[in-house]
């Protein structure tokens, strides 16, 4: 190595490292020692603010929810930890004085606020409530348990409720009995709720004596497996909700689904979460019932002599593995929408469903031998005249066939014969040449999707 | 053992062996994707690189040749400052400045371990101290208007003293 020659050198000093750098060595702090970096300078302040607003995930993603002047209204706190109420500090101070920066730049602007965390305090939910004046949407799931540190007396309760943003979308997954008072604290403008609950809040919940005059969507989760006993107090608290339109429901407890039906109620959709066996309740009951839904592997069955649902015209049991398609067809004879994409049907079966539903628009089946996918696709866009969305699900064929992909592509030319068909999507797990669809430039109105891939035009 | 040779921004050429300068990624792009043939026995210009600091990091490219590739971190959660190895730990035993220009070398060169571990280093100078103690430290000059400082602070204020 040569000797170096004796120059001044300029040296650098803090300031001259560029802003990623700068992002390098924050990325090593916590919140707290940024935020007292961030009155050192004006530059520091500046990258600070940004790279905080990188850190709480104000994400591009949510691009759609930004405001006109590109702020963002979407506010992700899992990542974002607000603080937590301590002993130092008095309720009122933590509540309306003491505010974070979050709070302070952008309480006006955000309208959805999204909680996804471990652990987190009653007080905190409080919190938000009140100081994002403009809180539209809120989930809140803290699956742990939620910690109440203030006692708020019965007075105050009011004064606070008064000052809580006019939520219409909540959504409360959380294990505390002081949660449901919020659900009571917000009844008045709430257009959708979905919240769990345990065996013994139900009834708190059921008995709540607030109305819901705005309510038009609620799912409700029960945390609980044995017998629910609920002794009408389900029902009666259905009925006491004017706009309910659509009611989901998640228990284990088949009596309960009872007073559901018996309810009177004006309900249009009814959707039910969480059987693994389930006997088809008595939705005939429901007069103003038109879907019906089953989420879960369920196995649906139906009573022998059972009055069928005539005024139902969707019937969604897609992750259904056992029906039997006669016992389906009796208890819902007037069918527009059918899915069931789970159950392996045979030839025999699915001829049995298109010429019994004729009018059918939305459909989603199995088909479980790809051989027979030609002529089942031939049958159903030559019966169904109406059908707007098909979705099949279909399994390998049996035997390696390199000619497969060949042949359905031939297939798409029958299927955009179909002129009411405007959407139609495949799951399969055989691969396209190239991954790619390609095809025939006729009835341009339909769209192919194999695997969430939209097919090309000629 | 191949060798190529780095000319630094003051004159100095420097024989290096090709694996060790391969450390750096700017010098490793320079070689496989622009071709640039090192037996000519031309070196390669390093024109932001100052002849001190390119001794310092060779050092430092020398005891690390053979770590393995780290990694793939996320980018957003706040890592661990504390698992700076021992050697490290004395190479960047320097003052300030220095350490300031190794972390803008390294920059340049791209070499994302010595960056890592150098910015690791002034997290550490940075955690809990005050920011008048962070100006004095690094010396960087307050140039908020009157009364803006105390503005932010307020604004900040909960978070800073009662925070977890």
């Amino acid at each position: 190595m040569e000797e170096s020659k004796e120059i001044i050198i300029y040296l650098a000093v803090f300031d001259d490292l560029p802003n990623e750098l700068l992002w390098q060595i924050f990325a090593q702090l916590k919140h707290r020692d940024l935020l007292r970096m961030s009155v050192v300078c004006r530059r520091w302040n500046q990258v600070i603010f940004h790279f905080l607003n990188h850190r709480f995930r104000f994400r591009p993603q949510q691009a759609e929810r930004l405001c006109p002047d590109r702020s963002f209204k979407y506010l992700d706190l899992s990542a974002c930890p607000l603080p937590v109420p301590s002993l130092d500090v008095k309720r009122f101070d933590y509540f309306f004085t003491t505010l974070s920066s979050v709070e302070f730049l952008s309480a006006e602007r955000i309208t959805s606020i999204l909680m996804r965390r471990k652990d987190s305090h009653v007080d905190l939910l409080m919190r938000v409530l009140v100081n994002f004046k403009n809180l539209d949407t809120l989930v809140w799931d803290v699956p742990g348990k939620m910690l109440s540190y203030y006692k708020i007396p019965k007075t105050d309760q009011k004064f606070m409720a008064s000052c809580m943003a006019r939520v219409r979308h909540f959504a409360l997954y959380a294990k505390s009995v002081k949660m449901l008072a919020f659900v009571e604290y917000l009844s008045e403008h709430l257009v959708t709720l979905n919240v769990t609950v345990s065996h013994e809040s139900l009834f708190n919940f059921c008995d709540c004596y607030k109305n819901f005059p705005k309510l038009v969507a609620l799912q409700l989760m029960v945390n609980y497996t044995g017998e629910l006993n609920l002794e009408s107090a389900l029902m009666q608290f259905l009925q006491k909700l004017p706009k309910l339109r659509k009611f989901s429901f998640g228990t284990n407890d088949e009596d309960s689904l009872q007073e559901v039906t018996e309810a009177e109620t004006n309900i249009d959709t009814f959707e039910i979460i969480g059987f693994k066996d389930l006997a088809c309740p008595s939705l005939y009951l429901i007069k103003s019932l038109r879907s019906f839904r089953a989420e879960h592997s369920v196995i649906l069955s139906f009573y022998e002599n059972a009055t069928p649902n005539v005024q139902i015209t969707s019937l969604d049991i897609d992750q259904a593995l056992v029906v039997s398609v006669e016992a389906l067809i009796r208890n819902f004879p007037n069918l527009t929408s059918l899915r069931m994409s789970s159950r392996v049907n045979s030839s025999f079966e699915i001829f049995r469903l298109l010429t019994t539903y004729p009018d059918l628009e939305v459909l989603a089946i199995k088909i479980s031998d790809g051989n027979d996918l030609p002529i089942i696709l031939m049958l159903i866009v030559g019966i169904l005249r109406q059908l707007r969305e098909l979705r099949i699900n279909l399994a390998l064929p049996a035997e390696e066939d390199a000619e497969f992909p060949k042949r359905i592509e031939m297939v798409f030319d029958a299927v955009l014969d179909a002129p009411s068909l405007q959407k139609f999507y495949i799951k399969s797990d055989v691969q396209l040449y190239g991954n790619e669809l390609i095809l025939p430039s006729k009835n341009l109105n339909c769209q192919i999707y194999w695997n969430g891939v939209l097919g090309k035009r000629l | 053992m191949s060798t190529i040779k780095l000319e630094t921004s003051d004159g100095v050429k420097f024989t290096v062996k090709t694996q060790v300068a391969k450390c750096s990624g700017t010098i490793r792009t320079m070689l496989e994707d622009i071709g640039i043939n090192p037996q000519d026995g031309e070196a390669i210009p390093l024109s932001n690189v100052h002849s001190t600091i390119l001794q310092k990091i060779l050092v430092w490219a020398e005891h690390h040749v053979d770590d393995p590739e780290p990694p793939r971190e996320d980018a957003d959660a706040a890592k661990r400052t504390d698992d700076i190895c021992s050697w490290d730990e004395d190479f960047l035993k320097v003052d300030q400045r220095t350490l300031f220009d190794v972390m803008l070398a390294a920059n340049y060169l791209d070499m994302k371990q010595l960056i890592a571990v150098c910015c690791k280093t002034v997290a550490n100078m940075i955690k809990g101290k005050t920011a008048d103690q962070i100006r004095r430290t690094f010396n960087i000059e307050n140039d908020f208007p009157p009364g803006e400082e105390d503005k932010i602070r307020l604004r900040n204020q909960f978070c800073e003293e009662r925070s977890r």
